[in-house]
């Protein structure tokens, strides 16, 4: 460029004849209003033209019309404009390429890049890529190592520690959290207010999350009734929702036109953000991977509908360890329960969550505090690979929520045995929270958070028939489970 | 030395200074003389700015009126008119994307649909097609995959030089004009509506006088043409009715005054 004299001229503003340059593109950027790119593009033909003769001549070969934009896609998408084809070429940028990036970058920053916990999600998005996780992985003090590199065998090893510790850098959240913090200051994101981009997050969250729920109506497989009402209740409850009404109205200028979502594939470091960061890598057998994720997926999800969520940590497992020959709760453990409750009544969720994914009760509970109540809600998490049979989940599942559910009964309230147990211990945390709130807590909803996929119609996946009871599959778990990859084995 | 040259249609008029003090007076002495010198929004044929031995020509028409407002912008950044006089390329939009030379060096780092090498093709094959088969090309994919940066630099790659336009800014200023016009008609009150003007602008981040400077002077001078070409695209739009289009009323001179009043305020 700085070496074509006609070019500089043409720039420094000679338009002149003999100084036009050969070939100009017209590049229009952040042209996110389809209607317009629906009208440049429908118009290229008659404006080039005009380019390219009388006084307003630009160039003297050829003026190429370059519009850049998220959502330009929707433009060759047969349900939105009707333009003809033969008018447009569409690149759609994808995903930088680690294969490529590799011949740039040091091989440890490239084996970073593929195997750091959270550089693997903000490796997805270009300017994240170029703009924080490079620079980061290549400063200069990673590489500070006291050991001498005379031989070299000792030369090997430090190669080996600098990769490890770039590894331990791009898997470390605080650091790399860096990228997306960077990013959202960038670009159209960058100029949305605070509470806008939020809200357009949140949205982003709820189409991820709607999507996978959709399909499963939408599957040729088949589903055994129970599972199929199970469902749609859930995808129901979530399409009331004023933040799905909100992205159902607002298809064209929202999320799409923003760059927050795609239609076809949006990439992970998007979908870290549309969880605003609340997702946790799950390991498989780490069954308190998954119940860490349910309750971070729990407090987006209930960010939806409108609750200021908090996180607490219980400091015993609650309730005890069940004992067959004595079934007395001991609730004294109870007294170095010291969490703190939130000021104020009105849509406030607090999140506790056990350290012990072993414990008898459920592993999540909930405190949702509404204007027009309080309820309680538990949640038992079984990070799985697939259903293990009817006969587990009705004696070991569903009691330890407090449920106890034969082939012909439901009994909700039970008093005995290891369901009565769990009833007891969910019912003795529901006063201790009445206590503590100085209202009244009801026992609301009591599910069962699954890893694996909703199961089909060969699989028997017992679910009972009553109001409060609910299942949610790992497609109701996205985008938080997707983000990070999730290994399961078989248990 | 300093030297700002207008050759009107009354015949050369030269301003000249030495140091970055009698720059100032110089824009001072040609913003009296517009005022003072009843000559109206006269057309002006050529301007020309020389800084010791760079010496740039502006020689795309424009009225005094224009040359008040491009000079005053000029007075607030002597370094950022060095700089452009020492190097215009420097107004290219890559030059503002700093952080992204590995894209830059290489814009196959980023996998693209449909493929790398028909991508390409879409530049290198629209110079050799005929003019009544020429096409527009579409760069999409979400935030931050790099769209801005591979378009300039395909362009680059294929021949082409290439006029950036960002209309975020377009969107950006107009909301603000009309909202602060809306409050105005509600007020029925001009002061009102500066008050709200000058509320808009508190409440925008600062940006750095340097970056306004570049920003308009590639308005001014390099986009100005492809801008009228923008102008005359959406009123054709909308003789077809083919929807609405914020850009309907985007002209050169519109978006002068809205830079200029940004900065000077």
């Amino acid at each position: 460029m700085e070496s074509d004299a006609n070019a500089l001229e043409w720039l420094e503003g000679h338009f002149h004849e003999d100084a036009l340059p050969e070939k100009v593109a017209i590049i229009i950027d952040e042209a996110t209003d389809i209607d317009l790119a629906e009208g440049l593009v429908a118009t290229v033909r008659e404006t080039t033209a005009k380019c390219q003769e009388g006084s307003r001549k630009l160039a003297r070969d050829d003026a190429l019309l370059v519009i850049a934009g998220t959502g330009l896609d929707l433009i060759e998408h047969k349900d939105w404009v009707g333009t003809n084809p033969h008018l447009s070429k569409l690149t759609v940028l994808k995903r930088p390429n680690v294969n490529n990036v590799s011949k740039v970058v040091p091989r440890e920053a490239t084996f970073a890049l593929e195997n750091g916990t959270f550089a693997r999600i903000f490796r997805t998005n270009a300017r994240m890529l170029f703009r924080s996780l490079i620079p980061v992985l290549q400063s200069p003090f990673h590489s500070i190592d006291g050991y001498s590199e005379e031989e070299e065998s000792e030369r090997e090893i430090k190669r080996r520690r600098y990769e490890t510790r770039l590894q331990a850098v791009a898997s470390t959240r605080c650091i790399m959290d860096h990228a997306p913090r960077f990013y959202v200051n960038q670009n159209s994101v960058g100029k949305l207010t605070s509470t806008v981009r939020q809200e357009l997050l949140c949205q982003a969250f709820v189409y991820h999350l709607s999507e996978p729920m959709k399909k499963l109506e939408k599957s040729d497989k088949s589903y055994r009734r129970e599972i199929q009402q199970n469902n749609f209740q859930e995808l129901e409850q979530l399409t009331g929702s004023p933040v799905f009404n909100a992205l159902q109205e607002n298809t064209v200028s929202g999320i799409f036109s923003k760059g927050l979502a795609n239609r076809t594939e949006t990439s992970n470091a998007w979908k870290y953000l549309a969880c605003f960061g609340l997702t946790e890598p799950v390991r498989a057998q780490f069954g308190d991977d998954f119940e860490k994720l349910t309750a971070l997926h729990l407090m987006r999800y209930m960010e939806v509908f409108g609750f200021e969520c908090h996180p607490r940590k219980l400091k015993n497992a609650w309730l005890p360890k069940w004992n067959d020959t004595d079934s007395i709760l001991d609730t004294s453990q109870f007294i170095e329960e010291d969490f703190e409750l939130i000021e104020g009544c009105s849509n406030n969720c607090l999140v506790f969550e056990q350290g012990t994914p072993n414990a008898q009760g459920a592993d999540v509970l909930a405190l949702l505090v509404r204007p027009e109540g309080a309820s309680l809600m538990a949640i038992q998490c079984k990070h799985y690979v697939k259903s293990p049979g009817p006969k587990k989940i009705r004696e070991e599942w569903w009691p330890s929520l407090g449920v106890e559910f034969t082939e012909k009964t439901v009994n909700l309230e039970p008093s005995s045995g290891s369901a009565g147990y769990a009833f007891q211990g969910l019912d003795a945390f529901r006063r201790l929270l009445e206590k503590k709130l100085r209202s009244s807590v009801k026992l609301g909803d009591r599910m069962l958070a699954a890893s694996f996929p909703t199961p089909e119609k060969s699989t028997n996946f017992p679910i009972p028939q009553s109001h409060g009871i609910r299942v949610r599959f790992r497609e109701m778990f996205e985008p938080t489970m997707s983000v990070l990859t999730l290994k399961t084995s078989r248990r | 030395m300093f030297t700002v040259k207008f050759v009107t249609p009354l015949g050369p008029v030269s301003f000249e200074g030495e140091s970055h003090d009698s720059w100032n007076s110089i824009i001072s002495e040609i913003t009296t003389w517009f005022k003072e010198g009843d000559i109206g929004d006269m057309m002006v044929g050529k301007l020309i700015i020389t800084s010791g031995d760079d010496s740039k020509t502006f020689s795309s028409p424009f009225n005094t009126r224009d040359a008040a407002v491009f000079l005053n912008l000029i007075r607030g950044d002597l370094q950022g008119l060095k700089d452009y006089l020492g190097s215009p390329a420097k107004l290219l939009p890559l030059r503002k994307l700093n952080g992204d030379a590995y894209l830059k060096a290489n814009v196959r780092i980023v996998d693209v649909e449909p493929s790398q090498s028909a991508a390409k093709d879409f530049f290198a094959q629209h110079a050799v097609i005929q003019g009544d088969k020429t096409y527009t090309v579409l760069v999409a994919g979400e935030s931050g995959s790099g769209k801005s940066v591979y378009a300039c630099q395909q362009a680059l790659d294929c021949g082409y030089v290439p006029v950036y336009h960002c209309l975020a800014e377009d969107a950006k200023t107009k909301k603000q004009a009309e909202e602060a016009s809306d409050n105005s008609e509600k007020a029925g009150s001009p002061s009102r509506q500066k008050n709200m003007e000058l509320q808009g602008l508190m409440d925008q981040k600062p940006v750095p006088e340097h970056e306004l400077l570049n920003d308009f002077l590639r308005l001014f001078i390099v986009v100005m043409e492809s801008t009228q070409q923008i102008e005359y695209k959406s009123k054709h739009m909308g003789n077809k009715g083919l929807g609405r289009c914020h850009q309907s009323d985007c002209g050169v001179r519109r978006e002068c005054a809205r830079m200029a009043r940004r900065t000077l305020s």
